[in-house]
């Protein structure tokens, strides 16, 4: 089987990312200071989550067309809202809600619809006696996951930043890194073509005194 | 002058006394003398009769030739300071006065002595105004390539230093608020700096050697009072900065290193080039590797992560030390050119700074014996008047047991 990261990061560009752990960083800023400015006490928090939905949204599609990505915002079915859709050759990106921890998303229809496209990662085997053929690996869904910690973390930043592969249904997650982590993948394989880091020069030790030569020695 | 000492330098008094850290009238207080008489003992109006240069020599722990020598005179080169604002000024006459000490030992030393030879690229600017940040990049580079470090992390900067013929002094300024100077000496045209050894972190120590090369590379013909005006002062350190991450971290194999210019991934840096994340944010910076709003995202999250004041490997990474001073000193004990006494003489200091400034192991320069300092005394009072009904303790005899 493909693994799913290493499609994510054969198709997907880096700076998309980079960009995205900045955006998600100055959008929850953004929010808090917006919640600050224009609402009243009571329904500080609850506008601050809508606020931070509405900007990560914004800073989703604004480092996906920097990073000369495909950008969609389609109606859900039924129609009442929209969301927003990033294509990378085989690879749909979506946001998941923000949550207080990685716990699997909220399941709504349109995240149920582009989840299903990850039934390759597994296959259900509905007959014990002839091999039911796996449905094809060349379509991936992937989440961006953004957390915040109500009472221990800053409210201005978010806590976890990272990209999620959920199950076909739902359920939980098949795989489940942090952007740090799967840049750290990106420098990897950029490591492995690139020729070798300039290694440190070992340094002579020519710090040494020596003793003068007086008139009377040879 | 009456009574006095003859040959006795007032300039060497007041060096004596910045050096220990003390006032005048600290120094007074000391000595049983008045402030008057220090001022004039300093100005040379007048000088301290045999019994009270003794009392100096006690007080300040020297010993009396140290009076008695001229001062070198090393020049009129600025001497560099890399301290915060808040640094006192008689912490900074302090740390000039432990560098002039220095110098005055590796001048000694070079009389027995080779050191090895000068080699430091210098840039041709009279004036700081004159020096663009592409120069500073330039000359940062030629002297990584003149000293064979090639673009990777240098394994230890302080004998990179060492090995170019520049004299480096570590030891404790007594505050965290001063970092470091450097000088150029006239006498033996050698560049010499001081690193405080206070909070003595590896990569602060690097920083900070790096910082004081980028004085002595760029500002040698700078005069003096360019350092006065705030305004050229904060430029001067600024370029000094731009050196030290140009040296510690050339653009063209660090960039390129930089995968995400993320906390983690500096962390990551840091244990390989040994410089601290905070300046390698700085460096992202002057790369154009980020842009302001994301750098002060990322002072922020710095911030939050409680690494001002302490940041991660700083406790795993072991601090550099000078060995040029050291091995000279020691070479001429081992090769019994010059005994420990015969060398304590030369230097006209006590053993304790000799092995302070130069990095010696504390006694080795008293050959083993503990150093006897004699400590200031309470000014006598007998001569009080005692009250009337006070008398004297009588003894009684214990009874003995049979």
């Amino acid at each position: 089987m493909i693994e799913p990261i290493k499609q994510i990061i054969d198709n997907c560009p880096e700076t998309f990312f980079q960009r995205i752990l900045e955006y998600t960083d100055s959008n929850f800023s953004e929010a808090l200071t917006l919640a600050g400015r224009h609402i009243e006490e009571p329904e500080k928090k609850n506008m601050l989550g809508q606020l931070r939905h509405a900007r990560c949204e914004a800073g989703f599609r604004k480092a996906a067309t920097e990073s000369n990505l495909i950008v969609h915002t389609p109606h859900t079915k039924p129609a009442g809202s929209r969301y927003s859709l990033v294509v990378a050759n085989n690879i749909y990106l979506i946001r998941s809600n923000i949550q207080k921890h990685c716990g699997t998303p909220r399941p709504t229809a349109f995240r149920k619809s582009w989840s299903v496209l990850n039934q390759w990662i597994e296959p259900i085997q509905m007959d014990l006696l002839e091999t039911v053929t796996p449905p094809p690996a060349d379509r991936l869904c992937g989440m961006i996951v953004t957390t915040s910690h109500p009472r221990l973390g800053n409210p201005s930043v978010p806590t976890f930043v990272g990209i999620g592969i959920p199950w076909p249904d739902l359920s939980g997650w098949a795989t489940l890194i942090a952007i740090t982590d799967l840049l750290a993948r990106y420098h990897d394989k950029e490591t492995e073509e690139r020729t070798l880091q300039a290694a440190p020069v070992e340094i002579k030790d020519r710090a040494v005194p020596q003793l003068k030569k007086r008139p009377n020695e040879k | 002058m009456r009574n006095g000492t003859p040959g006795f330098q007032g300039s060497r008094l007041i060096e004596a006394r910045e050096s220990r850290g003390l006032t005048q009238l600290a120094l007074a207080e000391l000595t049983t003398r008045t402030s008057s008489t220090i001022s004039r003992w300093e100005n040379g109006a007048q000088s301290p009769e045999p019994d009270a240069l003794e009392s100096l020599s006690n007080v300040l722990n020297l010993p009396v030739s140290y009076f008695l020598k001229p001062i070198a005179d090393h020049g009129g080169a600025p001497i560099f300071f890399r301290s915060m604002a808040s640094s006192t000024q008689s912490l900074r006459r302090r740390a000039r006065a432990r560098l002039r000490w220095g110098q005055n030992i590796a001048m000694t030393l070079q009389e027995w002595v080779d050191l090895p030879t000068l080699d430091v690229p210098l840039l041709e600017a009279f004036d700081y105004r004159d020096i663009r940040d592409s120069d500073i990049e330039k000359i940062a580079n030629e002297c990584r390539m003149r000293w064979g470090l090639g673009l990777g992390p240098i394994s230890d900067v302080l004998l990179v230093l060492e090995n170019a013929g520049i004299c480096v002094i570590k030891e404790e300024v007594g505050s965290a608020q001063m970092d470091g100077l450097s000088n150029w000496s006239v006498v033996d045209n050698r560049a010499y700096m001081l690193i405080a050894k206070d909070k003595d972190t590896c990569v602060r120590s690097r920083m900070d050697a790096a910082h004081e090369l980028g004085h002595l590379v760029l500002h040698r013909h700078l005069k003096e009072k360019s350092l006065t005006e705030i305004g050229a002062f904060k430029e001067i350190e600024r370029q000094a900065f731009c050196f030290a991450g140009a040296f510690l971290l050339p653009s063209e194999s660090f960039s390129s290193e930089v995968w995400s210019p993320s906390l983690n991934a500096f962390v990551a840096l840091k244990e390989r080039w040994k410089t601290s994340i905070g300046a390698m944010i700085m460096r992202c910076r002057s790369l154009d590797m980020m842009d302001e709003e994301y750098q002060r995202r990322l002072w922020k999250h710095y911030s939050s992560r409680g690494w001002r004041k302490k940041e991660p490997l700083d406790d795993d990474l072991t601090p550099e030390s000078p060995r040029l001073l050291a091995r000279s000193i020691k070479l001429l004990i081992d090769e019994r050119v010059r005994s420990r006494r015969d060398l304590l003489e030369d230097f006209r200091l006590s053993a304790a700074d000799v092995e302070s400034l130069c990095c010696l192991p504390r006694g080795f320069m008293s050959n083993g014996e503990a150093e006897i300092v004699p400590l200031p005394k309470l000014k006598d009072r007998t001569n009080e008047v005692k009250p009337e009904n006070t008398t004297a303790g009588q003894v009684l005899p214990f009874g003995r047991k049979h």
